[in-house]
């Protein structure tokens, strides 16, 4: 479905993703996984075209243009929203640029994050785990086959969480596809079929969690292989060798 | 307990904070951190500099009022002292109702701290201007009156300074609470008619200043008047001031200590109304209904909503139909009026690009073209209002706008500003917030040449053909961008 091949993106002279490469297939929820500055946004960015970037990202076969951009929901880091429409005046001009039919599926998911009460206050007004849901419905209503979802749990409450995560699987079962960066081990543990580990810009490693633990060559949970893979194990116990002196 | 000095220190960094929102606002473009140091020191520079023109406005009208010392003169004075003050800064104070001073609470600051800190703030709104008419007025009455008459035109001038902060004060928090609040339906169009109002009054400063010749050469065709009804004169604002300080009588001493009072009253309705500041503005829930419309429809009701809730959009909304009733009463030429509206169609339009989240159009279906094109039909739609209005002038006032250049100007109109909108967003223009004054300069005179030079070439020779192959170029040209990608 999603296919990406020696993409880099330079911030000047700052390379924050240097050359990586992988495919999201139909039905998988794929996760990218790394520390802060690893280049997991940067990387989901250049798919929707929002940084400059080199390499070739193509969707079905295709470079994503135009008309590309409606079989994708995408569900940025930070809150890209208007302020001043309420969430319904937003989902009305992104309902209305999707050329959306119905408003069925908007109905069900503002239900599902409960979102009613909110729906006709300023965006500006609404907390950050309310903006949150705003930002992820604006992204499924209209039932795309690829999610691209940048730390999507940031701010949400455990139901919302929850719901969020129930649907994602849903959604790869009806043969949808979806890439998402997280921090919270448990979380891509649970929920991915694949993970990347990016590293300074570069993948260290990609597989399923058993790959994984396999090439980190360590026996614990997904943390224990991502620090290692990431080399932060032994920063971590000097760090906590000093602080206990 | 802090010292006076540490408590306007600390005002300080609110009222910055004020009127950097009140920049942000009026330029709802992109903004880079490396420019924000350089904004910021510019908005400090802005803030001052809008403060001394101000005064030096009113120090123009003092001159006036000193060439021809009387009742009418003093009393034109105080009265435009009071509606200039007044409208001049109703755009800040409505700003000032925004601040949120609890947010001291989380430091050691006491409630009487936060006070006193909430009015430093509310002073420093109008300190140059406030100080500058105490002293100048005083001075210029010194020329034509004795000496105890500066003091009393120092009391009519502070009355007056009160009297416009007591209206802007109150005009100030209705206008928060209205236009903070998004509504739709009927609500939703008295929201738009209090912004409307709101931006009126940038307007009104414009006019009275390019009235102010005329107004004081005029003023004392009200002589007569005045003469007749002289007692009734003696008892209202602003004439009992003006009588009291160059022809005290008894009953005009007598009304303006009663004006006194009312300041005194009106000093504690400011401390009171500054001192609880809350939002007011109510949260309405309701039925979850939406209009999926087509794409062009659903961008342009998206830009209407965000027009109608931007103070600084409506007012650039606003500002082509006045602009050209200006240049008409003014008496200036159909093609020079016509240049200088669609000079604010340009601003317009590109504020309009401007106000576009990039990034969030950028992950939708939509492509730069089809953003241009929304952007020139809002622009064409107030270039239409405007002509209208320039129409409506030349039926009743008999003298106006050419018709044939108005119908000749439309096509050129269109066309330009797609240019000029492709040419803003090649040149990065949108994104750079501090660069922006001096792009949209160059976007100006761009706009107006390519939007001028057709019209100029047909009253030339084969003018006729010369014009419509210029145009029909830029036509070609705005619809290769609006195919673009």
């Amino acid at each position: 479905m999603l296919s990406i091949s020696n993409l880099t993106v330079k911030y000047g002279t700052v390379v924050a993703v240097d050359g990586i490469s992988f495919t999201v297939k139909k039905g998988e929820i794929f996760g990218i996984l790394g520390p802060n500055g690893a280049g997991k946004s940067s990387t989901l960015k250049s798919i929707m075209g929002l940084v400059e970037h080199s390499g070739n990202i193509t969707l079905n076969g295709k470079k994503i243009g135009v008309p590309e951009k409606n079989l994708i929901g995408y569900v940025p880091e930070e809150f890209m929203l208007i302020d001043v429409l309420t969430p319904m005046e937003y989902f009305e001009f992104v309902a209305s640029l999707r050329r959306m039919k119905n408003e069925e599926r908007l109905a069900r998911l503002i239900y599902a994050f409960e979102l009613e009460k909110h729906a006709t206050k300023p965006i500006s007004a609404l907390s950050m785990g309310t903006k949150q849901k705003v930002q992820i419905i604006a992204a499924l209503m209209h039932d795309p086959p690829l999610l691209i979802m940048d730390e999507p749990l940031n701010g949400l409450d455990a139901k919302s969480s929850r719901i969020l995560k129930e649907l994602l699987k849903v959604h790869t079962e009806k043969g949808g596809a979806v890439l998402f960066s997280t921090h919270i081990m448990e979380i891509a543990e649970k929920l991915c079929d694949k993970i990347a580990v990016i590293n300074k810009g570069k993948i260290v490693a990609e597989g399923t969690v058993e790959e994984l633990r396999t090439q980190a060559q360590v026996s614990g949970d997904l943390e224990d292989i991502f620090l290692k893979l990431t080399g932060e194990d032994e920063y971590i116990q000097g760090v906590v060798n000093a602080l206990s002196k | 307990m802090r010292s006076l000095s540490e408590l306007w220190k600390i005002s300080g960094i609110f009222y910055q904070n004020m009127a950097f929102q009140a920049f942000i606002d009026a330029r709802r473009s992109g903004r880079s951190a490396a420019t924000m140091e350089a904004l910021t020191n510019r908005i400090k520079t802005n803030t001052v500099l809008n403060k001394i023109f101000l005064s030096m406005l009113f120090i123009i009208m003092a001159m006036y009022t000193a060439m021809q010392p009387s009742v009418l003169t003093y009393a034109a004075y105080l009265l435009l002292l009071t509606f200039l003050f007044a409208l001049f800064f109703l755009q800040m104070v409505t700003y000032f109702f925004q601040i949120d001073f609890t947010s001291l609470r989380i430091y050691p600051v006491s409630r009487e701290e936060e006070q006193k800190i909430a009015l430093l703030t509310f002073i420093r709104i109008f300190d140059i201007p406030l100080a500058a008419n105490l002293l100048v007025f005083p001075v210029v009455v010194l020329f034509s009156a004795p000496w105890y008459s500066a003091f009393l035109a120092i009391i009519a001038v502070l009355v007056s300074e009160i009297l416009a902060i007591v209206l802007v004060t109150y005009l100030g928090k209705v206008f928060y609470t209205k236009l903070s609040t998004p509504a739709s339906g009927l609500k939703g169009a008295v929201r738009f008619l209090y912004q409307l109002i709101w931006g009126l009054a940038f307007f009104m400063i414009y006019a009275f200043m390019m009235w102010l010749r005329v107004i004081y050469a005029k003023i004392n065709h009200f002589a007569p008047l005045l003469q007749r009804y002289s007692l009734l004169f003696q008892c209202i604002y602003p004439t009992n001031m003006a009588y009291l300080i160059i022809n005290p009588t008894p009953v005009s001493v007598a009304s303006s200590l009663l004006m006194v009072l009312l300041t005194i009253l009106g000093i504690k309705w400011i401390l009171k109304n500054i001192s609880s500041i809350k939002i007011t503005g109510e949260m309405h829930t309701g039925q979850i209904s939406i209009k999926i419309s087509t794409p062009m429809r659903g961008m342009l009701r998206k830009d209407f909503r965000i027009i109608t809730r931007s103070p600084a959009l409506t007012m650039l909304l606003l500002f082509p139909p006045i602009q050209g009733l200006l240049m008409q009463s003014l008496g200036n030429s159909s093609y020079f009026a016509l240049v200088m509206l669609f000079t604010f169609i340009i601003i317009f339009s590109y504020s309009l690009l401007g106000s576009e989240a990039r990034s969030i159009t950028r992950t939708l279906p939509v492509t730069r073209g089809f953003i241009y094109l929304s952007k020139a039909i809002l622009g064409f739609i107030d270039y239409i209002i405007a002509l209208t209005v320039l129409t409506l002038y030349t039926i009743f006032f008999g003298t106006g706008i050419s018709q044939s250049l108005i119908l000749l100007s439309l096509p050129t109109t269109f066309a330009v500003i797609i240019i000029v909108l492709r040419v803003g967003d090649l040149l990065n223009i949108t994104k750079n917030i501090a660069m922006s004054s001096y792009g949209v300069a160059l976007l100006m005179i761009l706009g107006d040449v390519l939007f001028a030079v057709p019209l100029a070439l047909y009253s030339q020779q084969y003018g006729v053909f010369v014009c419509a192959a210029a145009m029909a170029a830029e036509i070609i040209i705005a619809l290769h961008i609006i195919k673009m990608q």
